[in-house]
């Protein structure tokens, strides 16, 4: 419905590396990480902005990427799950969910991960609380949350160094960078 | 690739008058735009038939049943070309008198859904009428209890990539798909998209995100996209969006249950009820967890009109070690049982006479959270429905393994359990992942909590097999692994085991050890390694 006319070229680094790419207007910019430059570790999970699968961080700070057009993004930096680490170096968020089984299906993992990764480095010791109100624009239907919530804790000792608080369900870990 | 759109249903059950598709198939972009009339699939069910009178036209004929029915299906050469084309096609209804609650359509009078039917009563079971089971009843607790309609709602909806296969290709068609039962949709396949044979069509099922039943099966989506890329001979793929989701992959539970309980015998009196209500399907637990609410809520009914613990009510109800093997009035036989000692059990372990004071106590001092105790006693039937399954395992050169088995993981955790299975069987280590995926050789697919049992068996008897009838190429393998030591002295024992014992039979160390293999090691290695390949065993 649309013509190269229409189209908007635009600068976007994603996970450190500049795109210059030309879009439509209506394009969103979940859509532009998908299919545009094929990180497919983004998902889709609703058309709604409920579910968080989507989420990237937008110079840091989370956004759902199915509720922003990839216009927006032009001159901005966009971290996705590829970004995070690397199969040889891990996250610490990553050895998080590995280590405490926080996923199951997996589907809304990368939003997960990305969401925490902004929560623990704005606060690097959250308390059980502050884990479960900074999740709670990510949906899962797997896991019930239990996990997820030990994973996020486990990666915030890692990241920082500390011992994890937990209310006693959870395990205790004393996380060494 | 081309992607495929629907034009769904906004009300819920209404004639088509008309539907014209003429600007719609001029929209840009757009390859073709589908009705009923142009693919002609027949009416097919997803996976169980209730009636085999009530299949569904993939595509709406004469009328729509339910909000999200298909009408009509574009397919253009963007997502966002299809979804516009979607919006243009116009289609002119005549609103039918809806019914969406199951007791009101068995009512007389009731809109039918299928004309043809005469009523809305799709399928139904009672007891025989000779044996009345409450004749002499001394006490019946009967209630009616509502098991609500849920949306199933795997985080991953639906998705399908169809490739059409070329003259000559070993498949007439592959299919990618978000299902739980790749093997079954193939057969389904075959059957509904005619004139395929099963072995002409290839189902993969990859990572699936999420099933919970809802992907049990073929359903209209999966019949229009695969006859569409055969009709264009082109790939196609259709994603669900989470709208299409909630009001088109079949609901879950969404039952009214009446239910009359002396206590020697329980009557039963069933009846599936067709509404304009989204179709309903496998939920978690594939009606079982249905079955068991009704039980234990009647159960506790009962145990409060006898005063009794509801404990002990199912204590004296529970069949005893010597009743065994035990056949039900409904023909389901049970081999053996001592359910007292595993309720002894679980009391003891969640400490029932505390939790029982601590709830007593809330009671007596109005406390505002109360406690809820319940009870619920039931055994699964695990690997039922036939519990046939295809495992292979094949090892690489470089010394990891891949395990193929007719199941796909959907969270579960089924690709780590089997790679563990193999890694314990074949001693690769975990580290070097071994993989786990689906395909479709024969039936089989995630159903009634069965992966763990058959799966993991077929996969560890892949490897019995392929060692215990390869005593020759073991010999050979042994042969050959003197000759690299003697080549190279880092060639060392200790890994991969054949089943024969003997530790010098080690396939990684051969081929990761060697600290200079050469091109003749390498190729030595391939040919033994590829020897080792198991067949399809169950296959055959
Ligand atoms: S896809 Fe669900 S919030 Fe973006
Ligand atoms: S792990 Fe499946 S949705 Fe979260």
């Amino acid at each position: 419905m649309t013509d190269a006319a229409d189209e908007h070229r635009i600068t976007v680094t994603v996970n450190g590396e500049p795109h210059a790419v030309e879009v439509e207007p209506r394009l969103l910019l979940v859509h532009l990480l998908r299919e545009g430059l094929r990180l497919t570790g983004t998902h889709i999970g609703c058309d709604t902005t409920n579910c968080g699968a989507c989420t990237v961080l937008y110079d840091g700070t989370p956004v759902k990427s199915c509720t922003m057009l990839a216009v927006q993004a032009d001159g901005h930096e966009i971290t996705t799950v590829e970004g995070l680490g690397s199969l040889s170096e891990l996250d610490p968020v990553q050895e998080g969910f590995t280590i405490e089984h926080g996923l199951q299906c997996g589907f809304c993992t990368p939003g997960m991960m990305l969401t925490a990764k902004a929560l623990i480095t704005n606060n690097p010791n959250p308390s059980e609380e502050d884990v479960r109100w900074g999740l709670s624009g990510n949906l899962c239907r797997c896991t019930g949350y239990q996990n997820i919530v030990k994973a996020v804790l486990w990666a915030a000792a890692k990241q920082h160094g500390h011992v994890a608080e937990t209310n006693g369900q959870g395990t205790t870990v004393s996380g060494r960078t | 690739m081309l992607d495929l759109a629907f034009v769904r249903s906004p009300l819920p059950h209404a004639s088509i008058i008309a539907i014209n598709t003429n600007v719609a198939r001029k929209a840009p972009e757009v390859v073709a735009v589908y009705t009923a009339e142009d693919l002609n699939i027949p009416a097919h069910h997803s996976f169980m038939a209730v009636s085999e009178a009530c299949a569904r036209p993939p595509l709406a004929v004469g009328k729509v049943r339910f909000v999200g029915d298909i009408v009509a299906a574009v397919v253009a050469t963007s997502r966002a070309a299809a979804s516009d084309a979607a919006e243009l096609v116009e289609v002119d209804y005549d609103p039918l008198p809806v019914v969406v609650d199951p007791e009101d359509a068995l009512a007389p009078g009731a809109p039918a859904q299928f004309d043809e039917l005469g009523t809305n009563l799709a399928a139904g079971i009672r007891s025989a009428p000779d044996d009345d089971p409450l004749a002499d009843a001394e006490v019946v607790v009967r209630a009616r209890i509502e098991n609500q309609r849920v949306a199933v709602v795997p985080m991953e909806g639906n998705a399908i990539v169809v490739l059409p296969g070329a003259p000559g290709d070993a498949h007439e068609l592959t299919a990618y798909v978000s299902a739980q039962n790749g093997a079954r949709m193939a057969g389904a396949d075959g059957q509904v998209v005619r004139p395929l044979a099963p072995q002409s069509i290839r189902v993969i099922a990859p990572h699936v995100d999420g099933g919970f039943g809802g992907k049990a099966g073929i359903v209209a989506e999966h019949s229009i996209a695969i006859t569409a890329a055969l009709t264009l001979g082109q790939p196609l793929k259709w994603v669900e969006t989470r709208s299409e989701n909630l009001i088109g992959m079949p609901h879950g539970r969404a039952q009214v249950q009446y239910v009359e309980l002396e206590l020697r015998q329980i009557g039963y009196d069933v009846a599936v009820a067709l509404t304009n209500a989204t179709p309903v399907g496998a939920f978690r637990g594939a009606g079982r967890p249905e079955a068991s609410a009704l039980l234990e809520r009647i159960m506790d009914m009962a145990a409060v009109t006898l005063d009794l613990d509801p404990a002990e009510i199912r204590r004296r109800n529970f069949l005893g070690p010597e009743q065994f093997p035990y056949q039900t009035v409904v023909g389901t036989r049970y081999d053996s049982g001592n359910y007292a000692v595993a309720l002894d059990e679980a009391l003891r372990l969640a400490d029932y006479p505390a939790l029982g004071a601590e709830q007593a106590r809330r009671r007596a001092a109005g406390s505002r959270t109360s406690l809820g105790i319940g009870l619920a006693s039931y055994v699964e039937i695990t690997a039922g429905g036939g519990a046939r399954e295809w495992g292979s395992v094949t090892v690489h050169p470089d010394g990891t393994a891949t395990a193929s088995v007719g199941t796909s993981g959907h969270g579960q955790g089924h690709p780590t359990s089997f790679a563990m299975l193999v890694s314990d069987k074949l001693g690769i280590p975990l580290e070097s992942r071994p993989r786990a995926t689906a395909k479709t050789p024969t039936p089989g697919g995630n159903r009634r909590q069965s992966s763990p049992h058959c799966r993991s068996e077929a996969a560890a008897r892949s490897w019995r097999l392929s060692t215990s009838s390869n005593r020759i190429r073991q010999l050979r393998l042994k042969r050959y692994l003197y000759r690299a030591q003697s080549l190279d002295p880092a060639c060392r024992t200790g890994n991969l085991r054949c089943r024969c014992g003997d530790p010098t039979n080690d396939v990684r160390q051969v081929t990761m050890g060697a600290s200079r293999p050469t091109p003749r090691h390498v190729r030595l290695t391939r040919s033994l390694l590829s020897s080792v390949r198991t067949p399809d065993w169950l296959s055959q």
